[in-house]
Formats: C-alpha cells, structure tokens, sequence
C-alpha cells in the first residue's frame, strides 16, 4: 500500500505543513520583536548621555559660581560647591567620554569640553582661589566667563547633537514596533485558517465511514445478518468496512450450520427415548426382585424383634425383684406379645390358691383376689398347662371402655409353668377377634416361662425376707442384746444391742469399733478385767467366752456372753454377743446378801445367851436360885427370837398378800403405850423416858398386838439412836377424829438426804453401819405397813445431830352414842353388827 | 492372875462370859460400850479382851484399832466374840489386830478352849 492512499500519511502530512507555516510566521514576528528591543535601547543610551553631560555642564557652573563669589565675598562656604565640582569633574567627563565612545564626533566634542573643563579650572578658577586667598589681585573676571561661556557653547552643541541621534534613534524604534503587530496578526488569522480547513477534512475523511459501518453493525446485532457497509477507498475506513461485511457472511453461514446439526440432533433424542422404554421394562423386574428381598428382611427383623423382646424381658424382669414388680412386667410382656388390652396375673407360692398380683387396663376391686386351680377358665389353663383361648360368648372378663362396660371378644389364658408345678396364670382380653397362630403361641409360652422363673424367685425372696423380718422382730422383743460380729463389722445386731453397746461405751454401735479399748475399759469398774476378756476373745476365738462390766459412773452391771457363730459347712461366720444387764438382779442379791448378814447377826444374839446359859446350866447344875434366873434369861432371849422371826415373817407376809392382817378391837392406846414404856425405861441406864398422856381414853379400832410393836419399835429406835443417853419423850393425843402417839429423841438425826429413805426396807441409816448400831432394817417398814394397814399415817421430823421426832395417828373410834345412832340408822350392816356386839360385849 | 475385859452392850453376854470364866484365875473386868472398854482397857492393862462388834458408841473393831496403835498394848491378846459371821467380817478384825474371833452363839467350853489357846494351858490351871 502506498504511503500516499493511507489515512494516517495524510494526516502527518497536513499536520507538518500546518506546524512549517505556524513556524515561519512566529519567526518573522521573533525578527520584528528583536529589533524594536535594539531601538529601544539605543533610545535609553542617548537619554544617559545626555543626563551625563547636562551634570558636567552644572558642574563648570558650580565651579565658576563658586570661585567668583569667593572671589567676591572671601567667604569660605562659596568654596564647598567649587571643591565638590574640581573633585567629580573630571570622573564626570570620563564617563561622558566613555558614553559617546561609539560616536566619533560626539566623542571628539567630549573631549574638547574635557580639555577646555581642565583648562579653565587649572588656569583660572584655581589661580582665582589662590589669589584671592592671598589677596592678591585676581585674574580678570571677564575672562573666566568668557571661557566659561565658551564652554557652555560647546556644551549646547553637544547636547543638540545628541538630541538629534536621540530622536532618530526613537523613531527606529516606533517602526519596529509597528512592525511585529503587523506580522504578529497576520500570522494568527493564518494559523486559524489552516486550523478549520485541517477540521473539515478530518470530519469528512473519518466520521461518515465510521457511522455507516456503527449503524450496519445495529442491524446486524438487530438479527439482520445481510446487512453490509459500502467498501469503497482503499484506507483503513475501507478495510473496516470490508471486514465487517465479512463477518456479516460469516455469521450467515455460521447459522445455517445450526440449523441443520439441530435437525440432527432431533433426530437422535427420538432413539433415546425408545432404548429408555427398553429400560424402564428392565426397572420392573429388578423392582419386583427388591420386593421380594425386603420380605426376607422383614421375616429376619421380625425374628430379631422376637429375640429383643425375650431379651427387654429378662432385663426388665432382673430390674426388679420385688415379687409386685414382677409380676406387673411379666403380664404386660405377655398382654404386648398377645396383643391384650387388659389382662390379670395370679400367682401362688403354694399350689392350693394363687392371689392376685398385677392388672392392665382393668380395677383389681373389680376381680377376685384369689383364685383356685379349678375355678373358672384361669382354673382350667391351671390344671391343664395349656394356654386356654375363649371367644366372645365364653369370655368373663370385663372392661371399662369408651365410658362403659364392655366384655372383651376374645380371652387368653395362659398358664406360667416353673418345673413339675404351674405357679401362676396370666389372663389377658382383647377387643377384638383373634386366633392365636402356632407362632404367637410359642412366643406366648417362652413369655410365660421367663415369667415364671423370675415370679419363682420373687416368691422365694419374699418367703427368705420375711423369715428375716420375723428373725429381726424376735431378736428386737428379746431384752437383751444381740450381736454378729465379723471381721468387717457388726453384721447384725437387735435394738437393745444397740442401745445397750451405746449406753456402756457411749458412742453408737457403728462408730464402737474404732474406739480404743482402753477408753471403754476406763469406763467401768475393772479396767483390767475388761481388757482381760477381751484378749481372751482374740486368744482363743474358738471358745464361748463369759465376763461381766459394771460401769463406774452408773453402777449399771452387764453380763456379756460371747461365742463363735459357724455357718453350714462350719465356716465361721463371726462371734455372737449377748448382752445381758444385771443391774437389778444385782442390787437385789446385794440387799438380799446385806439382810441374810443382818438377820444372821439379828438371831445369833439372842441365840447366843439361849446357848450359852442352856449349856452352863447343863455343865455346872448351879443352885436353884441362879437356875431359875439362867432360865428367866433364856426365856426372854428366846422369846426376843422369837419375836425378830415374827417380824421378818410379816413382812414376807406384806410382801406377799400387800396387806397385813389385823385382829382390830376398840382399845385405848394409853395403857398399850404406858406399858411398852415400863418395859424399855429397865433396858437402858442412860436413857429416861418421859412419858406425857391426855386423862381420856384414846380409842381407836386397831390390832393391839401389832400396836404394840410399834411403839416398841419407835422406842427402841429412840434409845437405839441416841448413843448418848438422854430423855426420851413420848406423847399421846386426840384431836380431828385422830388418835396420835409421837416418840421424841434427842439423839443423832437423819441427814435430809437419807429421809426419804427412812422407810424403805432393809434401809439402814449411815449412822447405824458406822456405829454398829443393830437392827433389821425392817422395823420402820414393818411398823409404817401396821399404821397404814390401821387407815393411819406415819411420818417424822428430823433434824441431824438434834434428834428426830417419829409420830403416828389412828382415826379415832366412835363413841358409844355415835355407834348406837349408826346401829340404828344402818340395820343390816354387818361390821357394824359385829363392832356393837364387840363393844357391847366389852362394856359389859 | 490373868486380866479379862469383857465389852459388850448386851448386860446377858457379859453375864455369861463372866460365869464361863469365874474359876478364881481371873480378874474380870467389864464395858458396856465401846468407849468405856478402851478406857478400862488402857488403864488395866488386861491380859485378855473379848470385844463384841456391835456396841454403842466405838465398835469393837475400832476399839482394837485404836489398842493395837498403841505399842504398849502389843502383849494383849484380844478377841474377837460377835455375832457378825461373815468371812468378811473375820478379815476385817483380823486386819485389825484382832488375835481371835469366837462367833456368837458359842459354847462356854468353846470359849475356854480359846482362852487357853490365846493366853496357854497354864492360864487354866
């Protein structure tokens, strides 16, 4: 392709020819600016050479002023001006010179002013001054200004001179200046021209094309695929369009190929779906097929579940093994496995009757509690070992459904067989129609016999634990504690054990064990005998082992029994305790032993006189008189004996019946008392008695024999406590219906911490073991026993070392009048018959 | 002649004791209670002294006591004669000092026969 046909050469070309012109043009206006500039300056020149010269003019005026009117005055400041001047004149006329050193003429005429300039001054301004300083006669005046006029002339040529090249050069200047405007304008409307004509032809050259070639590519996008631009030219516009065209054929044939690979293709699809149908007849076998393997899966899932149930039954039944809970899983395992809705299971641990145990669905008040092995259905699948199944006419069981009573259609009974025995049946119902199938039958039968193991167990269980309660509950009504030991503890121990271990080593029995023995044997009285025993137990485990605590603070006495305990095969199983308090049983044996002392010692005293005269008079037959008074001693000895005997004999009496018989007469007690006091004033030497009584008869009903031992007794007390002799007073009164007698001793007291004591049996005060004052202890119990068994009262005041005042009071007896009224009044009475005839019979 | 004190509250005992033993070798003193034998005790210097247990006052084991502390008393014989017959009782005045123990009732020959095993033969004779 040729440089002068492409679009892009053209442009270059216009563009170097448009920048030649544009270039040409500023240079001639480059030209015109550079010599306005050098006129310029040739016009400022000449106004510095002018300023030059018109300053060295003022100076030769300076000079010639100053000197004359020096010369006039002689005044010194005239001088100033004139020095000034003669120093700078010739610098200024230099420079003047140098100004105007292009200018030959000028320069010459410079020169000329120079020379004159120094002329004058040298001969005549300076010999003026001088002269004029020295007084002499100065030079004449008319010459010095007719050089200076010289001057001045020369001056003003000069200055014209200059003036003219001045005005020249100034003009010069204005031309040139008038010339770059000119060359400058014609230099832009220039360029603007070839800038629009250079505008046009690029929208004629480029835009037209272009659009033609934007607007067939419209159609073409617009679908219009045979759309084509007109390609004439040969740049690169043209080659544009060609190729565009091109591509509009291209996409043509491009589309026509698709329509005829779509027809193919078409064709094709329709193949596929033929060999698809092909397919889905194959899918039907192979479905066909699935069906028939998820069936054997099924038939195996059903065999697992079978497996899982048998399985979820024993676990369930090992749960539990309480004989309730047993029973209700075993019933609900089979009323699932049946299909029931309701179902009750009996079951015995005997075979004669079976109680009810668990229901489903149904009230248990509703059905009876026990059945037996023929009654009914259940009774029958009982006897026979068979499930027993009944349609809806022979079915009994009943339930509540939808808000009311219907009897299920169909009833199962099956019978739970342990061994050669049935232990139980289970009843179930269903709500509908059902025939049970040899499968579900055998799965039933399995069921039933899990159900009846574990119910077997059950039964077994409760049979062992209740044997166990009735263990525990005999050994906790036994009094004593019982205890197993073994090596890991207390295995078993009643509720005395519990108390009576916690009561002697005062810490509960589970905490016992890790006590130190030594502790609890510090508890009780003998400290090494406990430890003794106890080695004894880890010595010899093999042997029953006997020994006895008494604790110190308490004085309580325990027995402990201890001995192996082997189990069946003569394992040893651990020791046995009994713990047995004798706390009681000793204290009894402690007084018993105390009263078998006393009364021992009581009847050898008097026993001893009987023996001891008895046998002298056997040994030396003394003479009658002595004789008789050994006989009269042996006698009152024998009948004190005999009397100490009557008094443990009434009490054993008392204590026997609870009451002491009396023979009652109406008596006085003043003689009773009178007489007992004679007896006892001859006992003791360092005793008085001082015996006080009222005038009138103190009657009351009473025994008079037993009376008298109780003054007796209060007497012999009062002597018996008074160790230091003294006087002993006795009183009788009446007063409130009361008949009283009161002993009174001045002797040793009771302390108020004995006096409650005082009448308890076999007591013995301190004072009395201390002193060896002798007695039975039972005089006071015995005499209190007489007073109360009399309707009366006995009672004392005490104070220690003071004395003590014992007192006693019978309720008064009737007089005769009251008694005669009573007679009247009260018929048939027959104590009171009985006491009239007795008082008549002594009034008579 | 032997020296005998017998104590006892029981006017009887003493009776008899002294009737068992009046032969003519005896110079028999009497005390009714405990005090009154120590005193007679300490000033008679007896050879031989019944003390009965059971008196008023001092009883006989504690009357012993009291002679046996005192070094002076150490040739007296004393012996016990009560009616206290426990096994416990005999160690009690053993423990005491007591030389012997007659326990009531007792046969005067019994209680001469004690005498001369406590103060010998010849005391009888």
């Amino acid at each position: 392709m040729k440089l002068r046909s492409s679009l892009t050469a053209r442009m270059v070309a216009v563009g170097a020819a448009l920048a030649v012109v544009i270039g040409l043009a500023i240079g001639a206006m480059l030209l015109t600016i550079g010599d306005m500039r050098r006129a310029s300056q040739t016009a400022r020149r000449s106004e510095q050479i002018l300023a030059a010269s018109n300053l060295a003019e003022k100076q030769l005026l300076d000079l010639e002023t100053g000197a004359r009117g020096y010369a006039l005055t002689r005044d010194d400041r005239f001088l100033d001006p004139w020095r000034s001047a003669r120093t700078a004149f010739p610098r200024q006329t230099e420079r003047l010179g140098a100004l105007v050193a292009g200018n030959p003429p000028q320069a010459a005429l410079a020169q000329q002013i120079s020379d004159g300039i120094r002329s004058y001054v040298e001969d005549y301004s300076i010999p003026l001054v001088i002269a004029v300083r020295a007084q002499r006669n100065p030079p004449a005046a008319a010459d010095g200004r007719r050089r200076v006029d010289a001057l001045r002339a020369q001056f003003a040529r000069f200055d014209a001179a200059e003036q003219h090249l001045a005005d020249l050069r100034r003009s010069a200047s204005d031309r040139a200046a008038a010339r770059a405007v000119t060359v400058g304008v014609v230099v832009l409307v220039a360029g603007v021209a070839l800038l629009l004509a250079f505008a046009a032809y690029l929208g004629r050259a480029v835009a037209r094309p272009v659009r033609r070639v934007a607007a067939a590519a419209d159609r073409l996008a617009a679908g219009d695929l045979s759309a084509r631009v007109p390609a004439d030219g040969r740049d690169e516009l043209a080659r544009l369009a060609a190729s565009f065209n091109a591509m509009g054929a291209a996409l043509e044939e491009g589309r026509d190929e698709l329509d005829s690979q779509h027809a193919e293709l078409e064709l094709q699809t329709r193949e596929l779906e033929d060999q698809q149908q092909q397919l889905a007849g194959a899918n039907d076998e192979l479905r066909a097929q699935r069906d028939e393997l998820e069936h054997i899966t099924g038939s195996l899932a059903d065999e697992t579940d079978r497996q899982r149930r048998f399985n979820d039954f024993a676990d369930t039944l090992a749960t539990d093994a309480a004989l309730d809970a047993r029973a209700q899983t075993s019933l609900r395992a089979l009323a699932d496995a049946a299909g029931a809705h309701v179902g009750a299971l009996y079951a015995g641990d005997d075979e004669g009757s079976y109680e009810l145990l668990a229901t489903v669905g149904l009230e248990r008040e509703g059905l009876p509690a026990r059945i037996a092995p023929d009654e009914g259905l259940a009774g029958r699948a009982l006897g026979e070992r068979e499930i027993v199944q009944v349609a809806h006419e022979d079915a009994t069981l009943r339930v509540r459904a939808f808000g009311q009573e219907t009897v299920v259609r169909s009833e199962l009974h099956i019978p739970l067989p342990y061994g050669p025995r049935t232990i139980g049946v289970a009843s179930v119902g269903l709500l509908e129609d059902a025939r049970l199938d040899r499968r579900a039958g055998a799965l039933l039968e399995h069921l039933a016999g899990q159900a009846a193991v574990a119910l077997f167990n059950a039964f077994v269980t409760r049979r062992a634990q209740r044997l166990a309660e009735i263990n525990r509950a005999v050994l906790d009504t036994v009094r004593d504690g019982i205890m197993l030991t073994s090596a890991d503890g207390v295995a078993l121990a009643n509720a005395p054990a519990r108390r009576l271990v916690e009561e002697i080593v005062g810490v509960p029995l589970e905490e016992a064990a890790e006590l130190d023995p030594t502790q609890v044997a510090a508890r009780t009285t003998d400290a090494e005998g406990y430890l003794a025993a106890n080695a004894a137990i880890a010595a010899d485990p093999d042997e029953p082992t006997f020994d006895e605590v008494q604790l110190a603070d308490s004085g309580r006495v325990f027995e402990r029994y201890t001995a192996p305990v082997r189990g069946p095969g003569g394992e040893r199983l651990g020791r046995t305790t009994v713990i047995h308090e004798v706390t009681a049983e000793r204290e009894a044996e402690r007084l018993k032993n105390e009263l078998m002392a006393t009364v021992s010692h009581e009847l050898r005293t008097p026993l001893a006189s009987i023996v001891g005269f008895t046998e002298l008079l056997l040994l030396r037959d003394p003479e009658p008189d002595v004789r008789r008074s050994h006989l009269e001693t042996v006698h009152a000895e024998a009948r004190r004996l005999a009397e100490l005997i009557d008094d443990f004999l009434d009490l054993q009496q008392i204590a026997e019946r609870g009451r002491l018989p009396l023979e009652r007469r109406r008596i006085d007690l003043r003689p009773l008392v009178g007489d007992q006091a004679r007896v006892f004033t001859g006992h003791s030497a360092a005793h008085t008695l001082a015996v006080r009584m009222p005038d009138e008869p103190l009657m009351a009903e009473a025994d008079p024999s037993r009376l008298k031992q109780v003054v007796a007794n209060l007497l012999s007390n009062a002597i018996k406590y008074s160790p230091d002799g003294g006087e002993i007073r006795v009183d009788a009164w009446a007063r409130d219906g009361m008949v009283g007698v009161a002993v009174v001793d001045p002797g040793l007291g009771i302390p108020t911490t004995q006096q409650d004591r005082v009448f308890e049996r076999f007591y013995r005060a301190p004072a009395a073991t201390e002193r060896a004052i002798g007695g039975t202890g039972l005089g006071l119990a015995l005499s209190r026993e007489i007073v109360e068994a009399h309707d009366g009262r006995m009672s004392f005041e005490s104070v220690e070392g003071k004395g003590s005042r014992f007192w006693f009071e019978l309720p008064a007896a009737r007089d005769h009048a009251a008694t005669a009224e009573a007679e009247t009044e009260g018929d048939a009475d027959r104590d009171g018959a009985a006491n009239g005839a007795r008082t008549g019979s002594r009034a008579v | 002649m032997a020296k005998v004190l017998i104590a006892d509250d029981q006017a009887n005992m003493r009776q008899l004791v002294r009737l068992t033993l009046e032969t003519g070798r005896f110079q028999i003193f009497e005390a009714p209670d405990g005090v009154a034998a120590l005193e007679v005790a300490r000033r008679e210097q007896p050879d031989l002294v019944f003390l009965d247990w059971t008196m008023p006052g001092l009883p006989g084991v504690e009357v012993c006591r009291a002679l046996r502390d005192d070094p002076a008393h150490d040739r007296m014989r004393i012996v016990m004669l009560t009616a206290r017959s426990q096994t416990a009782d005999r160690e009690a005045a053993r423990a005491v000092g007591a030389d012997d123990y007659i326990t009531k009732p007792f046969s005067p020959i019994e209680l001469l026969e004690k005498v001369r095993d406590v103060l010998g033969p010849e005391a009888l004779l």
